[in-house]
Formats: C-alpha cells, structure tokens, sequence
C-alpha cells in the first residue's frame, strides 16, 4: 500500500469533516438567528396591540368604572380603541386580554399557550365580538394604585403591570441528550393609562 | 522541492479554511450579540418607560417633586439599581441602572410650569454596555 495514498486519504478525510462540521455549525447559527430576529418580531407585535390596548383604557367611557373583569390572567376593560363614530359621546368599546389554559398545538413547542384578544365593537350588540389569538408563554397582571402598591379595588387602580414570556414555536437547537431548546423573550411593564391618572 | 510542494499546497489550504471557518464564527457571534443587545435594549426601553410613567402620575400639588434642589425631590437618590423579576416564580432576573434627572424649562408662560425629565437605562452585561435614553415633558398649572 503507497503511504502516499493512506496519507491524503487521511488528510482529505480530516479537511471533510472539518467541513462538515464547519456547515453544521454555519447551519445552527443561521437557524438561530433566524429564530431569534423571528420570536423578537413576534413579541413585538404583541406588545405593540397590548400597549395600544391599554393605553386607551378609560378613554371616552363616561364611566370611572372601567375594569368589566381584571385577575392576572384576564383583563377585560372599556375603552374607546378605534376613534370612529364621534357622532355619539361615550361610543367606548370593550377589549378583553386572555391567556387561556388551552396549549397551542399548532406549535411545536409544548410550552406555549393561546392568548387570546376579544374586541367587542359595541359592547350592547351581541355576537359582534372579534378575536385574535397569539401564542405565548406566560402572561400576567397586576394592578397597582397611585402609591405603587398592588390592589384589587377597581376603583384606585392606577398602574396595569404586564409580563409577557414568549418562546419560539420551534426549537432552534437540539442539546445532547436530544431535548429541544426555545428561544426565550421576556417583556415586563408597569403602564399608567393616561385616562386612569386623573 | 518539488517533494515538498503536496505540503506547502495543504499548509495553504488549511491556512485559507482556518481564515474562512475563524471569519464566519465571528460574524456568527457578532449576530447573536447584536441579537441578544437588541433584546436587552427592549426591555431597558421598558424601563425607562416605566420611571416616565412614574412621573405621569405626579398631580399639581407633587410639582416639588420635580425640582432638582428641593428636599423631596425624587431623583435625589438616583442613579440606582433596578432588578426586575421575570417568570411565573420570578426565577430570571436583570439589573439595568436607572438614572434620571429633570431640569425646568426657562419660558414665559404665565400659566405653566414645565420640567424636561431624563431618564437613562444602562445595562450592563454586553460590551458595549445597553443603553436606553427616554425623555418626557412634564407641565403643572401654577
């Protein structure tokens, strides 16, 4: 045998698996960041429509009464969301914020559960109700009065706490012993509706 | 040296794909950083929000509160640590550092008095450190 041959063979097979590695490494990265620009851009939208939500809490109800419904996993509250019929004072409309116990199986990640959003246009008519699901992790409220302190008088709350955990739907790595990993994102705010300070 | 040419061949192989594999996995760890940075940046901005909201809060009697020589005023103690607790048993956590300061804004308005507030997140667990700057306007009926 030509220790010429053994020798390259030896060699090549050295190269070839450095880059077969080097391609599984280039491929989790990609993966990963594709996962991570992906949960970030969806907790942001989530944010985004909560934030909207909440920051119209109050407005033009005519009523200091404003929470229907308010624990840490629901939230149902009047607002005037969507300015639209000015015709008529007080056309305020109801949106409530869930986090069901229902998992989200069109996912991959056992983890996540349906958030659902339900929009009620006119909150006299029923059957008008909207719903918008997302799929998170964790969600909770708090409710907290002017002095920072955390209440369940309707009546006082000043300040709506949010924490939102999302993880991504599918996993981006597979560690040793096989068990997938999701990636992770966490946003946490105490709000002060602008309606409610008064 | 026509024997040692195979050798000189593969020195330069391995040479330009040790460049290529130690070039990509720097790009790849400069991504996760920008990555992870954008994620620490969110939350710092929520913070920031937060402390403005705080002073949302102010009624027209608490408009010592914002005066940066008077005994009660609320960024005295400022910059300070504030550490977050995420999840369902708070098992995450963060610290950003919060400073904040509020200045009068110089007019002549007979009716209003404004404060232009500051606030500054740091987070310092990346280099370069995260950092979030929100200001706010807050005016009181004199």
């Amino acid at each position: 045998m030509n220790i010429g041959i053994i020798t390259s063979f030896i060699v090549g097979g050295i190269l070839l698996l450095s880059l077969l590695v080097f391609n599984n490494s280039v491929m989790n990265s990609t993966v990963e960041t594709t996962i991570t620009v992906s949960s970030q851009d969806r907790i942001d939208a989530v944010v985004d429509v909560l934030q909207y939500d909440l920051s119209r809490l109050g407005y033009n109800t005519g009523t200091a009464d404003n929470f229907v419904t308010f624990d840490s996993n629901t939230l149902k509250f009047k607002a005037d969301i969507i300015d639209g019929d000015e015709t008529t004072d007080f056309d305020y409309n109801e949106v409530e914020w869930e986090l069901t116990s229902n998992l989200a199986t069109a996912t991959a990640n056992p983890n996540d559960y349906i958030l659902t959003r339900t929009f009620d246009p006119d909150p006299i008519v029923a059957g008008d109700e909207e719903v918008t699901q997302f799929f998170v992790t964790y969600l909770e409220f708090k409710y907290y009065n002017v002095q920072g302190n955390i209440t369940a008088d309707r009546n006082v709350i000043k300040q709506v706490e949010v924490e939102l955990i999302y993880e991504s739907s599918e996993p981006y790595y597979l560690n040793a012993k096989g068990s997938p990993q999701y990636y992770r994102t966490v946003w946490k705010r105490k709000i002060v509706p602008n309606n409610l300070t008064f | 040296m026509n024997d040692y040419s195979d050798i000189f061949y593969l020195m330069a192989a391995m040479m330009v794909f040790s460049m290529l594999t130690v070039n990509t996995s720097t790009s790849f760890l400069r991504t996760s950083q920008i990555t992870l940075q954008s994620d620490l940046e969110y939350r710092a901005i929520a913070v920031a929000q937060d402390e403005i909201d705080q002073v949302k809060l102010l009624s027209r009697d608490k408009e010592n509160m914002l005066i940066s020589n008077h005994v009660s005023y609320i960024y005295k103690t400022y910059p300070k640590t504030f550490t977050p607790e995420y999840g369902a048993s708070n098992e995450y956590s963060e610290n950003f550092t919060v400073a904040a300061n509020s200045t009068r804004i110089v007019e002549n308005d007979p009716l209003v008095n404004r404060y232009l507030v500051t606030v500054t997140v740091t987070q310092n667990d990346t280099k370069p450190a995260v950092t979030a700057e929100l200001t706010f306007i807050k005016a009181f009926e004199k």
